[in-house]
């Protein structure tokens, strides 16, 4: 009997304890991750080639961010909006956008795109557009390896009628040429 | 005697203190403001109540909040937060003001239990603060769980996904298995199996408990739990003979051509390929300059096919013969359900590069499939119950690992595929290529997406449609399969 009455009032103590805890300190995590190293480094876009339909990589220079976040974000949107030359091409129609990004742990990332990424069909787009995305996260970051794609938010079966987008699915090597080894 | 009652009654007193102290303390913190007619919570309030850390993700300027060794990011355009690797859908999108993110009521109880943390508080909270039960109703109805239904061999596989379905009670009766959810509710009403396994799944009228009528095949079954997504699997195993017993009064009324109570009668010297024409309804697929869709193409270059398989005598059946759409997972079903010895989903293809051109043929991805099967290995509680299944049940566990032990067989029909086409199309070798196709996960039989030809392509956009061009085709697909056939089909005097 005494045992429960000290655990009812243990609780209600770390109630009132919990309620007394003041506004949110700013989290640790935050004030840790917005390291900006000077100056831009060399990395790599992953394009088709109408040579071999295959990944070819493009050269282009980034500010190298410690935060992953921030770093995919940059690296997706050059993608989404570089024109590379030819033989190479990209994929992705007008307003094609990187909404958010979310890095989960190490190894996985959640890529939140907006509609107009998944606007035409066809295997090949759909292939193109999707592993052009993951590809190049997977070749400049390779410790990430673990992708789902979401769109305006929403989980979708596919991403454009044929590739499952249901669950977490990884870079596909097989689409990378020689070039990118 | 007294004693113990005494005893009892201060017990009683002590709950009820500890309750109303519990329930007037949170609700003072959990203020409810309305917004535009609806409820929400402020998340500094959450965060003063609760503990934890919230501040803005410098990338997606979205607010976060970590408690408990979890990660919570919300968006404010969508009614979506993330929660460790698992996005939960919320019923209102959160509203940013004058800094302050406020959160729907109903975020409460869809995240709270992925947090460690109990909602129950959270009920006793909305007594205290007089809420109506109305909005407790509201909000048990955007808690769905999603339900799938995948048909093989000699298994059925009924997957639950949704929080908290880890903690389903599953009982057996002499006829039936009934699996009890501890909250939410159930996505489906009724689904007609057959016979065999199983004859039909219902729901009560709550949509909490979902009952699967047992068949005459029926053997035993196994439940296996799997996290992100938290999913909780029922596996049902017939005892790997046919039916012979035909029950009259289970032949439905809502029944799917394809999926007849039996599984198709093969010719015995035959083999069965089921033909999958590509999207459909409302997925028009590809769609060519001249506006022809890809999904009247796979129609129709499909018909043929079966056409021109059946004058060889193998026998076929199409997963769609008409402008509708079927989920892809069904299409797979239905080739597992009539045991199909090849199954081939035909697609037309588009590409930025308006020169290429040619067929392709496509299979399950090795990386994904090793992805998937190193995961099933680390999931903790993924614990088949380890009496005798064989590979493919395991692989069965996750639908898309199915077509894993199918690969070199798939692999090596969609190369004879693409060789007969290069040489119609003199087009050179491209290899066959791999991704996780969702039409192709769950088949337990060699899979192939074949993509016929390219309708970016103008020259054979404008073909498409031409009688030789079609014959041409299907021949070249036809050869290949009736060579899959001289391996497959079983000796005419067995
Ligand atoms: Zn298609």
């Amino acid at each position: 009997m005494l045992r429960q009455l000290t655990i009812s009032l243990l609780l209600i103590c770390s109630l009132i304890s919990c309620n007394r805890t003041p506004t949110v300190e700013t989290s640790q995590e935050v004030s840790t991750q917005d390291v900006v190293t000077e100056g831009k480094k060399e990395f790599f876009l992953l394009y088709p080639s109408s040579v071999d339909q295959k990944f070819h990589p493009y050269s282009v220079f980034l500010e190298e961010n410690e935060n992953k976040s921030l770093f995919i974000k940059e690296l997706i949107e050059s993608l989404l909006k570089e024109i590379p030359e030819e033989p190479l091409s990209n994929p992705f129609g007008e307003g094609s956008e990187l909404r958010a990004v979310y890095l989960l742990d190490d190894r996985s990332v959640v890529l939140d795109l907006n509609s107009k990424v998944v606007q035409d069909g066809g295997v090949e787009n759909e292939m193109f557009k999707l592993y052009g995305i993951i590809n190049s996260i997977n070749y400049n970051l390779p410790q990430v390896e673990r992708f789902k794609v979401i769109i305006d938010g929403q989980e979708r079966e596919t991403f454009i009628g044929h590739i499952d987008t249901s669950d977490f699915i990884p870079a596909e090597k097989s689409m990378n040429s020689d070039a990118t080894k | 005697m007294k004693l113990e009652h005494n005893k009892r009654k201060y017990i009683g007193f002590v709950v009820l203190v500890y309750f109303i102290f519990f329930t007037l303390s949170i609700s003072s913190e959990l203020k409810v403001t309305t917004i535009n007619g609806k409820d929400y919570i402020d998340l500094n309030e959450i965060v003063k109540t609760y503990g934890g850390t919230s501040g803005k993700d410098e990338i997606s300027k979205y607010p976060f909040w970590i408690i408990n060794g979890h990660r919570v990011v919300f968006s404010t355009n969508t009614p979506t937060v993330s929660v460790d690797s698992k996005i939960v859908h919320l019923k209102l999108t959160p509203i940013e003001r004058d800094g302050n993110l406020f959160l729907g009521n109903e975020f409460l109880k869809e995240v709270f239990p992925l947090l460690n943390i109990k909602y129950e508080k959270v009920e006793k909270e909305k007594v205290a603060s007089n809420e109506d039960n109305n909005i407790e109703q509201k909000e048990t109805q955007g808690d769905i769980v999603k339900t799938k239904v995948d048909i093989s061999y000699d298994l059925i596989r009924i997957t639950f996904e949704g929080t908290m379905v880890t903690f389903s009670e599953v009982k057996k009766s002499n006829n039936a298995i009934i699996v009890r959810l501890p909250r939410g509710k159930l996505e489906i009403k009724e689904v007609n199996l057959g016979e065999g396994i199983a004859t039909k799944i219902s729901t009560d009228s709550t949509l909490k408990e979902m009952t699967v009528f047992l068949d005459v095949n029926f053997k035993s079954f196994e439940t296996v739990k799997l996290k992100n997504p938290e999913r909780f699997v029922l596996l049902l195993k017939g005892s790997g003979q046919k039916t012979s017993i035909l029950k009259e009064e289970s032949k439905g009324e809502n029944k799917q051509q394809n999926f007849p109570d039996r599984p198709f009668e093969k010719k015995r010297n035959s083999i069965l390929v089921v033909i999958d024409p590509g999207h459909g309804g409302n997925d028009t697929g590809a769609i060519a300059k001249s506006g022809i869709m890809e999904k009247d193409l796979t129609l129709l270059y499909s018909t043929k096919l079966k056409e021109a398989l059946e004058k060889e005598g193998i026998d076929v059946i199409l997963t769609r013969n008409s402008d509708t759409f079927i989920l892809l997972k069904e299409r797979t079903s239905i080739a597992n359900f009539n045991k199909a010895d090849l199954f081939i989903s035909i697609h037309f293809n588009s590409s930025p590069f308006k020169n290429v051109k040619g067929s392709e043929s496509y299979i399950m991805s090795k990386d994904a499939s090793d992805l998937w099967s190193k995961e099933l290995a680390e999931k903790e509680n993924a614990q088949p119950s380890g009496e005798g299944e064989t590979k493919g049940e395991i692989n069965l566990i996750l639908w898309n690992l199915a077509q894993n032990q199918y690969l070199v067989e798939s692999a090596s029909v969609a190369g004879e595929l693409q060789e007969s086409l290069n040489q119609f199309f003199g087009t050179k070798d491209r290899g066959v290529r791999q991704a996780p196709f969702a039409v192709l996960e769950g088949a337990m039989m060699p899979a192939i997406l074949l993509e016929v030809c390219f309708l970016s392509n103008q020259e054979e956009s404008l073909l498409v449609k031409d009688d030789k061009f079609i014959d041409n085709v299907i021949s070249s697909i036809k050869a290949p399969i009736l060579r899959f056939k001289e391996r497959n089909a079983p000796p005419v005097n067995n």
